[in-house]
This record gives C-alpha cells, sequence and structure tokens, in this order.
C-alpha cells in the first residue's frame, strides 16, 4: 500500500514542480499572460480553424494493434508465471501469438501497412 | 530471492528521485550541446540548456485563438510528470520509491500515456502543423509499441516476476544484455521513440515547422523540452535496471554504480541520435510490424525456453 | 529585478532567429545564416519559437500584412530587423541583441501590447454577414452538423441549431476574432471515397527552409494534399552578387549548394546538410572553386552509401519523361539531388528554375513531409525577371 502511496506523492511532488515552474515563469517573463495570437500559417491569414476531422489513414493498424494490446494483458502475468508452469505455458501462449502474427501478415498482404 | 528494493522514506523519497532524475536530463542535454558546438567547430558548449533554460523563462507564453487550453496544458506538463512517474518505480542501486509488484507494467502505462500526452498537445493548438505532429506521433507510436511491449517481457520472463526490484536481482550471474540483445536493441530503440529524439523527431521535425512545439513558447515549451530528455533519462535509467544489472558492479557502491551507468547510457544515446537520419513514421511502420515484430517474438520465445529449462535443470 | 537582467543576458547568447526571405534577400539569408551558426544561435522553425524577426531582402508593398502578421505571432521579448545586404548582417544582429538585452523596454513593449489586445481585431476591414444567429462560441471545434457547407472556401459558421449557415467572416466584439468558422465539412472525397474534412492550409512564402516567394495553396486532408495552387508572392531579383574571377559558376555553385543543403536538413540528414552548408559559405568567403567541388564530390559520394537516405528519398515526387525541356523528366528526389551534387561538381549548374506547372500534379496525394522533399528537390525560384517588374507581382 505505502507502494502506491509513495506513487501518489511522486505524483504531487511532479505537479508541485510543474506549478512552481509557471509560478516562476509568471515572475520572471515579460508579460505574465499568455499572447493569443492566430496559429502560425507562413504569414496569412488563417481561414478555417484547424480542429476537423482528421483523416488517420492508419486506422487499419489501430485494430491490429487493439488486437494485440489485448493479447499483452494475458502476457504480463504470463511472464510471471512461465518458470513454474514450464513449457505447457510457452507452447499455449506462442500458439496464441502464432496466431496473430498470421493476422498480422494477412493484414501486411492487405496493404494495411502501408500508407501509414 | 529479492534482495535490495528498500522503501524509501516518504518525505525525501521522491524529492530525491526526480532531483537525480533533473541532474541526469540536464547532463543528457549539456552533451548534446557540447557534441553540437563540436560539430560546427565552435569553441565551448555545453551552456545551451542554460540558456535555453533562461530564455524560455523570460519569453511570454503563448495561446492560440480557440485553442484548447486544458487539453493543451495537459499535453504540455504531461511529458514530464510521465518521465516522473516512471523514476518513482525506478530501484537504484537498493533503493526505490515505490516497490510496487508490478512496476514493469507501471513503465509501460506511463509511456502510454505519453501517447496521449502528445496528441493532446498537438490537438490543443489549434493549428495544423501541430495537429499533424500530434497525429505522426501515433502513427510512430503504433509502430513501436508492440515491439517495445515484448521486449518489457522478456527480462519480466527471464526473472518469472514484473518487480523491478526482482528482475534486477535476476541479473547477479549474468546481464540480460548478454543473452537478449535483440530486446535490449528494441528497447533503446523505443527509449528514442517516447522521448521524441532522432530519428523518430517527425512529430516535431522542421517540415512542418516544429509540429507538436509550434506554437509553443515560454514555459510551455520549455516543460515540452525538459519532458523530452526525462523521457529519454528516465529510459536510459530502465535500460540499465532491465538489462545491464541494475547497479552491480565491484568497489563502489551499488546506487553509485547505477547512475552512473544510467549517465553512460544517456550520453551514447544522446551521441548516437545525432547520426541518424529521421524516419517518417510510415517509413517505420512497415518494417516495424513485419520484421520488427516476429524478431522480438523470437526472442521471447528464446528467453522463454532457456528460462524454463533453466528452472528445470 | 536584478534576476531579469541576469536571465536577459543569458538568454541572448542563444537567440532564436525567425528567417523570412524576402525579394532579392537570398545573400543576407546566407549571411545571416552564417552568423547565426557561428554565434551558437538557432534558426527558429516557426514564429512561436523566435526571438527575432529578421526579413532578408525587401519586403514589397503587397507583402507588408504577412509580414506584420508574422511580427504579431512572436512573443516577446522579441526585436526585428530588415537586412539588405550580406554585409550588414553581424551588425544588425548584434544591434537586435541590445534590444533584447534592454528589459525595461521589452516589459513596456509588453504592456503595451497587452493592453491594446483586447480589441484584438486587426485584420479590420470585413465586415459581418448576415446577422448572427450564431451559437456560444465554445465548440467551434467539432460539431458539424453534416455537410451544411457552401461552396469551397467558405468559412463556416457552427451551429448548434441546424439549418442556420451563413457565409462571411465576422469579427469584433467576441473572444474569437478569427475569421469565423471550422474546417470545411465533407468538401474533399478521399481515395477510399470518404467524406473528410479538408483544410485549407497555405505553404509559404514565410517558412523555412522553404524557396523564397513562393506559395503553395494546399487543401489538406489529415496530412494528405488534396489538391494545390501554387504562385508566386514576389519574383526571385537579381542574382547573388558575387564578383570576382569565375563569378557566375561560384554564384551557380553557391546556389546549388544552398539547394541541397535544404532539401538534405528536411529529409533529416542534418550532419550532410551542415557540410554542405559550410561549404556553401567557404564558396562565399571565396575558397577555391575546386576545393569546394571536391568536398561535395566528397559529399555525394557519402550520400550515396548511406541507404536510409536512399530509402527516404526515392520513389518522392517522380517527374514523369519526356516532358518539355528543363523539366528533369524521369527523376525522383533522390535522382535530383544526386544530379544537383553532380552540376555543382562538374561545374554545370543549370542556371533557371524548374517551371512551377509541374508542381500540382507532384504533390497530389501525397504527404505534407513529402510534399516539403518535392519543393526542396526542385530548383523552384522563378526565373529571373527584368528588374523593372521583379516585384509587379
Amino acid at each position: 500500500m505505502s507502494a502506491y502511496l509513495n506513487l501518489a506523492i511522486t505524483f504531487a511532488v511532479a505537479l508541485v514542480g510543474v506549478g512552481g515552474l509557471y509560478a516562476l515563469h509568471q515572475l520572471t517573463a515579460v508579460a505574465s499572460n499568455p499572447l493569443v495570437s492566430k496559429p502560425y500559417t507562413s504569414g496569412w491569414i488563417p481561414e478555417q480553424h484547424a480542429l476537423s476531422r482528421y483523416h488517420a489513414r492508419y486506422y487499419p493498424v489501430t485494430l491490429v494493434f487493439l488486437a494485440f494490446d489485448v493479447e499483452m494483458l494475458f502476457m504480463y502475468p504470463w511472464a510471471v508465471v512461465v518458470p513454474r508452469m514450464g513449457a505447457s505455458a510457452v507452447m499455449e501462449m506462442f500458439v496464441f501469438l502464432g496466431v496473430l502474427m498470421a493476422g498480422v501478415v494477412w493484414a501486411w498482404r492487405e496493404g494495411a501497412f502501408k500508407w501509414a | 530471492m529479492t534482495p535490495g528494493a528498500v522503501q524509501q522514506l516518504p518525505a525525501w523519497g521522491p524529492l530525491a528521485a526526480l532531483a537525480a532524475l533533473a541532474v541526469v536530463a540536464l547532463s543528457g542535454a549539456m552533451v548534446n550541446d557540447v557534441l553540437a558546438a563540436r560539430f560546427s567547430g565552435r569553441r565551448g558548449g555545453g551552456f545551451a540548456p542554460i540558456a535555453e533554460a533562461a530564455r524560455l523563462l523570460r519569453q511570454r507564453r503563448r495561446s492560440t485563438v480557440a485553442a484548447d487550453e486544458l487539453l493543451r496544458r495537459v499535453g504540455v506538463a504531461g511529458l514530464t510528470v510521465a518521465a516522473a512517474l516512471k523514476v518513482a518505480v525506478l530501484p537504484v542501486g537498493a533503493w526505490v520509491v515505490s516497490d510496487l509488484a508490478v512496476g514493469l507494467v507501471w513503465f509501460n502505462a506511463m509511456d502510454v500515456l505519453v501517447w496521449a500526452f502528445v496528441w493532446l498537445a498537438g490537438w490543443g493548438q489549434n493549428s495544423v502543423f501541430p495537429l499533424v505532429g500530434g497525429y505522426r506521433f501515433l502513427a510512430l507510436a503504433l509502430a513501436y509499441e508492440l515491439p517495445l511491449m515484448f521486449a518489457l517481457t522478456a527480462p519480466a520472463v527471464a526473472a518469472g516476476s514484473l518487480r523491478m526490484g526482482d528482475i534486477v536481482a535476476a541479473q547477479e550471474g549474468l546481464w540480460f544484455v548478454v543473452w537478449m540483445p535483440v530486446a535490449f536493441v528494441v528497447f533503446l530503440a523505443a527509449v528514442l521513440a517516447f522521448s521524441l529524439q532522432r530519428p523518430f523527431t517527425a512529430p516535431m521535425s522542421a517540415d512542418i515547422t516544429g509540429g507538436v512545439t509550434s506554437e509553443l513558447s515560454g514555459v510551455d515549451r520549455f516543460l515540452v523540452l525538459t519532458g523530452r530528455y526525462s523521457l529519454l533519462s528516465a529510459g536510459a535509467g530502465f535500460a540499465v535496471a532491465l538489462f545491464l544489472g541494475g547497479g552491480s558492479g565491484p568497489l563502489l557502491p551499488d546506487w553509485l554504480w547505477f547512475l552512473g551507468k544510467t549517465v553512460v547510457l544517456l550520453w551514447l544515446l544522446v551521441a548516437l541520435r545525432r547520426r541518424i537520419p529521421q524516419l517518417r513514421p510510415e517509413q517505420l511502420m512497415a518494417p516495424a510490424w513485419v520484421v520488427g515484430l516476429p524478431v522480438i517474438l523470437l526472442q521471447v520465445l528464446v528467453v522463454a525456453v532457456v528460462t524454463i529449462n533453466g528452472r528445470s535443470s | 529585478m536584478g534576476l531579469r537582467n541576469v536571465l536577459a543576458r543569458i538568454a541572448v547568447t542563444r537567440c532564436h532567429v525567425f528567417v523570412a526571405e524576402g525579394y532579392a534577400g537570398a545573400g543576407s539569408r546566407m549571411a545571416v545564416e552564417r552568423w547565426i551558426a557561428d554565434k551558437g544561435w538557432v534558426e527558429a522553425l516557426s514564429p512561436g519559437d523566435a526571438d527575432i524577426l529578421c526579413i532578408c531582402g525587401e519586403v514589397p508593398d503587397d507583402q507588408k500584412d504577412a509580414v506584420e502578421r508574422l511580427w504579431d505571432q512572436l512573443p516577446g521579448p522579441r526585436s526585428r530587423i530588415v537586412i539588405a545586404g550580406p554585409e550588414h548582417a553581424g551588425r544588425a544582429l548584434d544591434g537586435c541583441v541590445e534590444e533584447l538585452l534592454d528589459v525595461d523596454e521589452q516589459f513596456r513593449l509588453e504592456a503595451e501590447r497587452t493592453a491594446t489586445e483586447p480589441e484584438q481585431d486587426d485584420d479590420g476591414g470585413s465586415d459581418d454577414g448576415d446577422g448572427d444567429t450564431h451559437a456560444d462560441m465554445d465548440h467551434e471545434g467539432m460539431n458539424h452538423d453534416g455537410g451544411k457547407d457552401e461552396g469551397s472556401g467558405a468559412a463556416q459558421m457552427n451551429m448548434d441549431h441546424g439549418g442556420m449557415s451563413h457565409e462571411g467572416v465576422d469579427h469584433g466584439g467576441m473572444e474569437m476574432p478569427m475569421p469565423g468558422g471550422i474546417g470545411l465539412a465533407g468538401e474533399g472525397k478521399d481515395r477510399d471515397g470518404l467524406d473528410l474534412d479538408a483544410l485549407k492550409v497555405p505553404l509559404g512564402p514565410y517558412l523555412p527552409l522553404w524557396p523564397a516567394g513562393l506559395v503553395l495553396h494546399c487543401e489538406l486532408q489529415g496530412d494528405i494534399v488534396l489538391a494545390a495552387r501554387t504562385e508566386y508572392a514576389f519574383g526571385r531579383g537579381e542574382e547573388l552578387p558575387i564578383g570576382g574571377p569565375s563569378g557566375t559558376e561560384r554564384a551557380a555553385l553557391v546556389r546549388q549548394s544552398d539547394l541541397v543543403s535544404r532539401l538534405l536538413a528536411l529529409a533529416g540528414a542534418a550532419r550532410e546538410a551542415a557540410k554542405v552548408r559550410g561549404v556553401r559559405d567557404a564558396a562565399l568567403d571565396g575558397a577555391a572553386l575546386d576545393e569546394c567541388r571536391r568536398s561535395l564530390a566528397a559529399s555525394g559520394t557519402r550520400l550515396r552509401r548511406n541507404w536510409l537516405l536512399r530509402r527516404t528519398l526515392q520513389g518522392i515526387g517522380p517527374i514523369p519523361q519526356g516532358g518539355a525541356p528543363g523539366e528533369p523528366g524521369g527523376t525522383d528526389a533522390w535522382d535530383r539531388l544526386l544530379a544537383m551534387l553532380d552540376a555543382t561538381v562538374a561545374g554545370t549548374a543549370g542556371a533557371g528554375g524548374v517551371p512551377l506547372g509541374l508542381l500540382p500534379d507532384l504533390v497530389r496525394g501525397v504527404e505534407v513531409s513529402v510534399v516539403r522533399l518535392v519543393v526542396a528537390s526542385l530548383d523552384l525560384s522563378p526565373q529571373p525577371a527584368p528588374a523593372v517588374d521583379g516585384r509587379a507581382r
């Protein structure tokens, strides 16, 4: 429990540090309020806000990644258990990973990784 | 089975850890400047971090019209905070701030938070170039994250535990880097990637006028730049703990060894990254998934097999 | 306060300079770049990062607004200078340092700037469209009603209640002096046939590592260019004033090595870029042309061995074979890079630039970073116009 407490204290210390930097900046900067300016578009007046629906072309990769990421949920506990369980654990996990890799290879052949 | 890993006193433990992180990160930045000065033929060098800090403390902060201030601030401040939280589970010799039973997973969780922070910083600024930079970082992250996760699994399998102290202790006989070199290299590459260093500086590169840092100035920019070096230092520290035996070494106390190894590895990374050209995310994606992933999986397989045989014999 | 002065003095040892190249500014720009490198300063990538706005060359009258906008985007403490000729660079930048060191003055100027901010309406002029029935301005960000956009290029108001949309800009009195509106909805179909937002982004003319005077109006979907339109904001002006024996060859060498170093810097090969820049500076100083050519040949050999750079640049911006003469047909960026280096070595550095009409086709459907590489791999400076109407654009 005190491990988490120390983590919380570290977090608090980090936040205090960041806050302290901001406070220091208030003192030392040439003006304490931020300058509100238009976004930089090479000297032109921006015609549109940049916040928009951005086309992330790598969205197929995110799906493949999600599959593997869920698999990592198993991977971390498995890592702890392998020395105890022996070869069967290794076999099962790597069969599972093999299946996932087959999916990755298929995705690659389908061109999911191009135009990342 | 778990020597070491003594809890720090709560009062000054985190402070000491963060102070150490700051010093190490500063040393990395100074070395970078020394190398830059030497390359361009200037005398001196090494004071760039101080000059940048002074300049940025003087500089006014900036905000764009209709920017998403809250998200931007979270993104900007988050990098340093993530590095600080990483360091909290790092065992420096026999001391650790937080002896988490799942310290390795915590480390991974913190660098996944970096995804959020960089993207938030890019989104919050409401400007084209930071937005492109933020999404570029996600493209890079999708490529390196899985190899990183598997590379983290390898020492865990060998040590049979997710606790950082156990992993360090399991290297008593032989450092993991000797028989897990692939995992080591992949881990270092991932460290460069999540701390936005070359060759993974696409989110902040010149062709999008600084990308995520494009509209930042003053203390915001300072936090992002500090965050980068802090993450690099924390990553170097973890590389030492996971692969280079932690604090083991003759004669000197183990915390000194640990810090020494971390600093040396950090300086090596700083020197190495200057020589690598920058990668575009789409160049990294296919090789990382099609080549990197099978290779690291093979490494984990090898580690698992060796561990089982080691136990059974 | 003593602390502020101390910080100022430390800070000016490493200024960030935003270099904007104006008309006939090539020589000044090179001098400024050199000065910056010698003093250990940094070339800023964006005005937000800069302390000093350095305009090299002249600013044509129709560009004065653009420069003012750049100046407004510099956060304090800031200083600005116009450099007319390469010999003035050093003194001018030292003058900027003096300005930056004057802490009290900087504080006063920033306070003035802050005082005038609430009416930040500096684009004045255009009036409101029709009556405003816009909803709260809090969510400009995202809420689109599907596709209620009028034609292209119209900035649009975000309505929470559907049905009301008007064109035009609105100003004044609101916390959002931007021409109101958000990215277009449904403006462009991408290659998969999806309806996606397209953002209009002009690239240039005041962009670091960009050909002077070139403007590329892009429509970006995500980071892919949907369509592009090119123009020149101003002409090139006279050649670099390089006199002495073999002046034209030297000028050509300087210009080509400038282009090469820019392409290398954008491709991420910073070390090589710096080396080529060193050769350029040496040539400007009057070093023997053979020396320079030898260094460039050595660079060429090194680059040919660099497989990572080759992978970065190969297949980028391929110009189909058999275009008009003067077009480097059948090449991609890697070929053009090597051709530029070889041309400097062989002394056959070509004169004018590549016709601009190629560019929109080259950049359609590619990513922003690739666009930058394509532009950098071509010599897109406008043909030297006769002095009389060089500025008429």
